[in-house]
C-alpha cells in the first residue's frame, strides 16, 4: 500500500446527511445543483438516524489538495487524506468524545469550525463574467 | 424544466382527487415576480382558488405544496411550505424542513395543488414527469411510520422523500400537521386534517432534473457571503453557535431562569425540574445519537437523531428536540420526565398530531381537576394531575383515537372549554382556535403583538427575532461600524433599541410589520428561519441578491420588500374575507387579567395591547378600527383585483 497517497475517508456516524457534499460537487460538475451530476451521494436511513456517504470520484473535477465536498462538510464526516493520518483521526475522534459530548456531532478537526472565505474552486473559476 | 426560468421549475401539478385527474400547466411568471414562490405563491393560488363560502373539510378545499426559487439549492434548506383554508376558517399555513422540497423540485414542479376528494384513500406518487394517484386502503389507519415503511416497500425503493398524515388527521383530530419522512411536522393549523377529509394518505416523490442558476457567480459570492454570517467562527450573534450545535433545545434552561417558560398551564412561568433534569444539556450529553440535517444546512447539529437505551423508555428513538417541544411535554404539564418528553414527541409524529395542540390541552385538563371543573371519573379514570407524566402519555394516544375522554380534547381546547364551561374558558390557551406554542407574553410584549396578530394563529416562525436581541444589532450606530449596515440605506425607519424593550408597547407595531414582511420574504424563498440571524436578519440586500443570482430575474432591496408586504397583505384579506377582525387579534385572557407574582410579571394592560395593535395596523396603513387592509393599500401593492373582490364581498 501507498503511504503517501491520499484518499477521501468516511466517519458515517458523524455524517448528519445534510448532501452539502452532493450540492457542492454538482455545482463544480456543472454550475446547477443536481444529485445526479454529484460524484459524492449520501445515502440517509431515517428509522436509524444513519447517513452513509459513497464516493465515486477521481480527483479530477476539484484536482487540487482540497477535494471541494470535504470542505463544506460541516461535521468532518468525510476528510482528505493518507491512511495513516485516517487511522490518527479516527482515534482522536474517540479520545475526544469520551470527554466533550459536542464531538458526538462534530469533528475535532472541524472545531471551531472553517472560516468559509476561501473555497479553491472560488479561487479557480474567478469571479470574470461578473 | 421551463426553458426561460431559472430557479423556478416553472411547472405546477394539479390533481383533483374527485375524478382522478392530474396535469401540469404553466407557472404564470407574473404571479412568480409578484409573490417569488413557497408560502408566497401558495396564498395567492388559496385566495383566488377558493370562496369564502368553501367547507374547509370538504372537497373545494384546496391543499398547496410547495416549493420556490432556492429550493433545490443549497441555501433553499428544504423548507417546504403547505397551505390550505384552516378548519378554523383562518389560514392553515405551515412548512417543515428536511428533504422533500427539494425533490419535489428536482421532480420539476413548483408547487402542487389538490383539489377534490378520493371515495376511497389514495397516495399521490411523483416519479419525475410520471405521477399516479395509488390505492392507499392499506394504509388507512397506519402510523405515519409505518406508512412509510410500506409506501417504500411497495415502490421496491428507499431513495424517495414523503409526506404523510397519521390516524389522528383521519379521525379528524382539531389541527393536525402533515408529517415528512418520520420526523418533520408542519402545518400545525390542520393541513394533515384537510389532507386526510381528501383521503390522500401520502405523497411519495422522486426528482431526475437539476435546479439551473442563472448567475452561478454571483450565486456563488453570495452564497459565501451567506455562510460567513452564519458561520459558528465568524458570526457575530452569540446565538449561532448555540443553534448550529444544539439546536434550539439548548436555549431551555436559560427560557427556564428568565421566566419564559408556560409552566402548569402559564400559570407559572419557571419550573423547577428544568434546572437540573428536563433540559437540554441532559438530551444532549444522554441520548443524542449523531446530528441530523435537513438538506445542504451549514449547520453540522441543529436537528439530531435521539435514542433511549435504558429505563422506563427504552426503545424510544426520534429525531429534534426543539425548545418548545421540551418545555410542553415538561413545565406546561408539570412533568419532571425529559424522557417522557421525547417520547411524547415521538408518539406525536406517529400519529401525526399537533404537540402543540395536545400538550395545552391536556395542560388545560388538568387545570381542569386542579379546580375541581373536572374529577377522574370525568377523564376515564386518568388521574390527569399537573405531574403525572404516564397520564399524559395515555392521553396522547386517546386524543389521538378519539377514545373517551381524548374524544374532547381532539376537539381542541377552545371547543372542549365551551363544552365543559364553569369557567374553564378563561384559561383555554388559544388564538383563533388555536392553541399557544410556549412563548409567554406577558414579560415580552413583542411576542403577544405578533401571536395575536398572525393569519394562520399563533405561529412565532413567521416573526420571531433573534432573542435576546443582539446588543449589536439594536444600535444604529453600532451596526454601521461593526457590520456595515445603513438602515437608512435599508428604509427601516425603527427605533431598534426602544422595540427590544420587552416591557414597553412604545416602538412594537412597526418592528412588527418589518418582521413579517422580512419573514414572508424568507418563507417565500424560500429558506430556514432559524439561520436568519445576525447580519441576515436585518440587511435582506443579501436575500435580495441570492435571488437576483438564482433566478436572474430583476428583483431589487425594494421590490422584495414589497413581495414580502403583499404576502402579508393577501393573507390578511384572506382572512378579512372569512370574516376575521381585529376582535380575533388578541391573546388568551390569562395574559390579560393574572399575574404571576413569584416571577413578578404583571399582566398585560389592555391599554397597551390596544396601542400596539394600532401601532401595528396604523405602520401596515390599515384601518386601525377592523384591522382590514385599506383598499388604497391594496391597489399600491398590485393587489387591486382583491380589493375589487373585497369589495365584493362587502368587507371594505
Amino acid at each position: 500500500m501507498n503511504e503517501s497517497k491520499k484518499e477521501i475517508h468516511v466517519i458515517p456516524e458523524l455524517c448528519n446527511g445534510c448532501r452539502l457534499c452532493e450540492m457542492r460537487c454538482s455545482f463544480i460538475q456543472g454550475n446547477e445543483f443536481d444529485p445526479l451530476l454529484s460524484n459524492i451521494s449520501i445515502e440517509r436511513n431515517n428509522y436509524e438516524g444513519v447517513d452513509v456517504p459513497h464516493i465515486n470520484c477521481d480527483f479530477t473535477d476539484c484536482s487540487c489538495d482540497k477535494p471541494e465536498c470535504v470542505e463544506v462538510c460541516p461535521t468532518g464526516s468525510i476528510f482528505y487524506c493518507t491512511e495513516s493520518k485516517a487511522r490518527e483521526r479516527k482515534q482522536e475522534l474517540k479520545e475526544k468524545q469520551r470527554l466533550q459530548p459536542i464531538f458526538k456531532v462534530i469533528a475535532p478537526w472541524k472545531w471551531p469550525y472553517q472560516s468559509w472565505k476561501k473555497w479553491p474552486y472560488m479561487d479557480k473559476r474567478g469571479e470574470s463574467s461578473e | 424544466m421551463n426553458d426561460d426560468l431559472f430557479g423556478w421549475a416553472g411547472n405546477i401539478l394539479k390533481v383533483n382527487l374527485s375524478n382522478k385527474s392530474v396535469k401540469t400547466e404553466k407557472m404564470p411568471k407574473r404571479v412568480l415576480q409578484k409573490f417569488i414562490g413557497g408560502r408566497g405563491v401558495n396564498i395567492k393560488l388559496l385566495y383566488d382558488d377558493i370562496s369564502p363560502d368553501t367547507d374547509p373539510l370538504g372537497p373545494n378545499n384546496t391543499l398547496i405544496f410547495s416549493t420556490g426559487p432556492l429550493s433545490g439549492t443549497p441555501i433553499g434548506m428544504g423548507r417546504t411550505s403547505i397551505t390550505a383554508k384552516s378548519p378554523k376558517g383562518c389560514i392553515a399555513e405551515g412548512g417543515f424542513g428536511g428533504h422533500f422540497a427539494p425533490e419535489l423540485k428536482y421532480a420539476g414542479y413548483d408547487h402542487v395543488l389538490v383539489k377534490g376528494k378520493s371515495k376511497e384513500p389514495v397516495y399521490l406518487w411523483i416519479n419525475g414527469e410520471d405521477v399516479e394517484l395509488r390505492d392507499a386502503t392499506n394504509l388507512w389507519g397506519k402510523t405515519t411510520w409505518e406508512t412509510d415503511k410500506m409506501i417504500k416497500n411497495e415502490l421496491g425503493r428507499t431513495d424517495v422523500q414523503m409526506a404523510y398524515v397519521g390516524p389522528a388527521a383521519e379521525n379528524d383530530v382539531h389541527t393536525c400537521p402533515i408529517i415528512s419522512n418520520l420526523h418533520h411536522s408542519g402545518g400545525r393549523n390542520g393541513v394533515g386534517r384537510i389532507m386526510a377529509s381528501k383521503q390522500l394518505k401520502a405523497v411519495a416523490v422522486k426528482g431526475y432534473q437539476g435546479v439551473q442558476i442563472a448567475r452561478p457567480e454571483l450565486f456563488e459570492k453570495t452564497y459565501q457571503e451567506i455562510l460567513e454570517s452564519i458561520d459558528i467562527a465568524s458570526a457575530c450573534d452569540p446565538w449561532i453557535p448555540l443553534y448550529a450545535l444544539w439546536g434550539s433545545v439548548g436555549d431551555v434552561r436559560l427560557y427556564n431562569f428568565t421566566g419564559q417558560i408556560h409552566s402548569l398551564n402559564a400559570q407559572q412561568l419557571n419550573f423547577e425540574e428544568m434546572k437540573d433534569k428536563a433540559n437540554g444539556e441532559r438530551f444532549l450529553e444522554k441520548y443524542v445519537k449523531k446530528g441530523r440535517a435537513s438538506f445542504a444546512c451549514p449547520w453540522p447539529a441543529c436537528g439530531k437523531f435521539f435514542e433511549i437505551q435504558e429505563g422506563d423508555f427504552a426503545g424510544t428513538v426520534g429525531q429534534n428536540l426543539w425548545s418548545g417541544d421540551l418545555m410542553v411535554f415538561t413545565a406546561l404539564v408539570g412533568s419532571k420526565s425529559l424522557e417522557a418528553a421525547m417520547k411524547a414527541r415521538t408518539i406525536c409524529n406517529q400519529y401525526g398530531l399537533d404537540l402543540y395542540h395536545v400538550a395545552y390541552s391536556i395542560a388545560w385538563a388538568m387545570e381542569c381537576r386542579q379546580k375541581g371543573i373536572l374529577n377522574k371519573s370525568d377523564t376515564d379514570n386518568i388521574d390527569l394531575r399537573f405531574g403525572n407524566t404516564n397520564a399524559m402519555l395515555d392521553m396522547i394516544e386517546k386524543i389521538a383515537l378519539r377514545e373517551g375522554f381524548g374524544d374532547l380534547l381532539a376537539r381542541g381546547t377552545r371547543k372542549a372549554s365551551e363544552i365543559v364551561g364553569k369557567g374553564s374558558e378563561d384559561f383555554s390557551m388559544t388564538i383563533k382556535g388555536l392553541e399557544l406554542e410556549s412563548l409567554t407574553q406577558r414579560n415580552t410584549y413583542q411576542y403577544a403583538l405578533g401571536l395575536a396578530t398572525g393569519e394562520s394563529g399563533p405561529d412565532h416562525t413567521k416573526w420571531l427575532p433573534p432573542v435576546p436581541i443582539n446588543p449589536v444589532l439594536s444600535s444604529k450606530k453600532l451596526l454601521k461600524e461593526k457590520l456595515d449596515i445603513d438602515l437608512d440605506k435599508l428604509l427601516l425607519d425603527i427605533d431598534l433599541h426602544q422595540a427590544a424593550e420587552t416591557r414597553n408597547p412604545e416602538g412594537k407595531g412597526k418592528l412588527m410589520k418589518w418582521l413579517g414582511d422580512t419573514r414572508a420574504v424568507i418563507e417565500a424563498l424560500p429558506t430556514c428561519a432559524f439561520i436568519v440571524k445576525g447580519k441576515l436578519s436585518l440587511d435582506f440586500t443579501i436575500w435580495t441578491r441570492i435571488l437576483q443570482a438564482t433566478t436572474g430575474e430583476d428583483f431589487d432591496y425594494e421590490t422584495v420588500l414589497k413581495c414580502g408586504e403583499r404576502i402579508i397583505n393577501t393573507e390578511r384579506a384572506f382572512i378579512a374575507r372569512e370574516g376575521f377582525t381585529r376582535e380575533d387579534d388578541t391573546i388568551p385572557r390569562r395574559m390579560l387579567e393574572d399575574p404571576v407574582p413569584e416571577m413578578n410579571v404583571e399582566p398585560i394592560k389592555q391599554e397597551d395591547m390596544d396601542k400596539m395593535l394600532e401601532d401595528y395596523y396604523a405602520a401596515r396603513d390599515w384601518n386601525t378600527k377592523t384591522g382590514i387592509p385599506k383598499r388604497r393599500k391594496l391597489n399600491e401593492l398590485e393587489l387591486g383585483d382583491i380589493a375589487k373582490d373585497l369589495r365584493k364581498n362587502r368587507v371594505i
